[in-house]
């Protein structure tokens, strides 16, 4: 009977997913037709417009929407259940700010070692996987989960400001280049880029196959996981090797994404009523690309009234869940 | 069963030390002592999950040191005292966990753990509690469950951590006598902790007490034993 549920409403949200993905691809002034979307990818004849558009513009946004929706909500939920922590997430516990140190230190000084684009992006998962590190130890000496939480957010505002300080020091154009990738897009991404995106996610799904008995067994608490014979200290490197490749790719490409790590795995929770990370995992990564594909399909609507930033809609749609999971678990708290 | 020798228990520090002890399958041992005196230590220590200060500990013949985690996780298990906080997990699916040490990387089961899992069911009388979420549960069906869940992992030694410490009077004679035919039933090893001497004396077989200031361990049998000799053992400055 559950099985069934879980079924149904996978292939719901794939069906909807293609529907809007197609939506999404052709927004836009002009429309591409199929067969000149195949040819602008696998026989590109540049002297046409329509082709040069899709190929350089759709396809990466489009690709880029889904691929960050779904990795920023995985890496959303291995973070909740590895924490036992339903208000984890990158953006909140400042996983986010860590990649975006290492990106400003990329963009604004003169370190060779992060100069190429390669440089970027691993600076950004190197600052990721830092941070988790980081927290991995604070969360050795707190017991609860606000104070988990509270220290996140510190991390956070403290590496924000250091950023801060990082930005007065730098010339204009770098400090430009800066603030446009703090505000969040999706369009930074090039057709030449997607290759080495899909390949690092996938690296991070294959990962993620061997974590799923593990955080099944984790819902129990961590001492009876390892009673269980989980080797737990496995378990955290992978865990946090997995954040960080999620987090730091999708940092690098999209700048910090505020709230859908946090927002979707909730409210997949709240649907699906399981702590099988089969089905957890799925339906984030599925529920995860649809939001951020709805939230820039909102996103390219209102560009011709206003120019919003990406994570302008994702906290619009974000933070009223977070306040909404916190009443709901202060209610199940008191009862 | 259980063969500790020349054992010295604690956080880094050691304390409580076990000189010999040897307990046997078929069996169910008391644990009496006083709070703060190391009792959970002792049981955290003989699953693994801190480690020994000095000494050895057998686990059905197999030094607790050197069996891998997993394989030690199909021989002892413990039972905790409070029951953990759970979203979203169904009895069955909470029982069918139990399988872990037994499953592939992947944690497929199969319909052996699913037939394990239904007799289980069936031993302990909870089809009613099958279909609910764990955190819908009384503290006495959350026991249970705790219980069934380490009859499903099928381990030779069970310990039970004051596993009748939140329960109603009518919910502890229950649990033991649950425990009682288990250990008889499955030829279990079982060891729980309790500060209920009176039901302890009637349901175990042996007592394993502790006294506070010479820091000595005994095991005696039930039968040879008086609730005031207890009491003046495990609690002499009352």
């Amino acid at each position: 009977m559950k099985g069934g549920i879980v079924v149904r409403n996978t292939v719901a949200l794939i069906l909807l997913l293609l529907i809007l993905s197609i939506v999404h691809v052709q927004m836009g002034e002009v429309s591409v037709s199929f067969t000149d979307a195949w040819n602008s990818i696998f026989a590109l004849d540049t002297t046409n417009p329509t082709q040069i558009v899709f190929r350089e513009l759709r396809l990466p946004r489009t690709s880029i929407a889904l691929l960050a929706g779904a990795g920023l909500s995985i890496a959303g939920l291995l973070m909740q259940t590895f924490f036992n922590n339903p208000l984890a997430g990158p953006s909140i516990l400042g996983i986010s700010a860590g990649s975006s140190l290492f990106v400003a230190l990329a963009i604004m000084t003169g370190f060779t070692l992060f100069s190429s684009s390669f440089g970027i992006i691993s600076a950004a998962i190197f600052g990721a996987f830092i941070y988790s590190l980081f927290l991995l130890i604070f969360s050795r000496f707190v017991r609860s989960n606000v104070s988990l939480l509270i220290i996140g957010i510190m991390l956070g505002s403290f590496t924000n400001a250091i950023i801060q300080v990082i930005e007065s020091m730098s010339d204009v154009n770098a400090l430009k280049a800066f603030t446009i990738w703090g505000f969040g897009s999706l369009q930074q991404v090039s057709f030449d880029q997607l290759p080495a995106i899909f390949l690092c996610f996938l690296g991070a799904l294959g990962l993620l196959l061997f974590l799923i008995k593990p955080l099944n067994t984790y819902v129990l608490g961590e001492e009876r996981a390892a009673q269980l014979g989980i080797s737990v200290g496995r378990v955290k490197i992978l865990v946090i090797l997995c954040v960080a490749i999620f987090t730091g790719l999708i940092t690098a490409y999209c700048g910090p994404i505020a709230f859908i790590g946090l927002a979707v795995p909730n409210m997949v929770k709240m649907r699906y009523k399981t702590s099988n990370h089969w089905h957890l995992i799925s339906a984030s990564a599925l529920f995860g690309a649809l939001v951020l594909l709805v939230c820039d399909i909102l996103l390219l609507q209102l560009e011709a009234v206003i120019t919003l930033p990406l994570n302008s809609i994702t906290s619009l749609f974000g933070a009223p869940v977070v306040i909404w999971i916190l009443i709901k678990n202060r209610l199940h708290a008191t009862n | 069963m259980l063969q500790i020798n020349s054992v010295e228990i604690g956080h880094t520090k050691a304390l409580l030390h076990i000189p010999s002890l040897q307990l046997e399958q078929g069996k169910l041992y008391g644990l009496i002592g006083r709070n703060g005196i190391g009792k959970s230590t002792f049981l955290q220590t003989l699953v693994g999950v801190i480690p020994l200060v000095s000494g050895e500990i057998l686990v059905q013949g197999n030094s607790l040191e050197t069996l891998r985690k997993k394989e030690l996780a199909k021989k002892i298990a413990l039972v905790r005292t409070s029951f953990p906080i759970i979203e979203n997990l169904t009895v069955y699916a909470y029982l069918l966990l139990g399988r872990v040490p037994y499953t592939n990387v992947f944690g497929t089961t199969n319909e052996q753990d699913a037939a394990l899992v239904r007799s289980v069911i069936d031993l302990l009388q909870i089809t009613h509690l099958e279909a609910k979420f764990t955190s819908q549960l009384s503290d006495g069906e959350k026991q249970l469950i705790a219980i069934a869940q380490v009859l499903v992992q099928q381990t030779g030694v069970v310990l039970l951590d004051e596993p009748t410490a939140f329960l109603d009077y009518e919910n502890k004679w229950k649990i033991l006598k649950i425990l009682k035919k288990c250990t008889v039933e499955n030829q279990l090893c079982t060891i729980f902790s309790s500060h209920d001497i009176g039901i302890t004396l009637e349901v175990a077989d042996n007592l394993v007490l502790v006294n506070p200031l010479t820091k000595e361990i005994k095991e005696v049998k039930t039968d040879a034993i008086t609730k005031e000799e207890i009491i003046s053992f495990c609690f002499p400055n009352l």
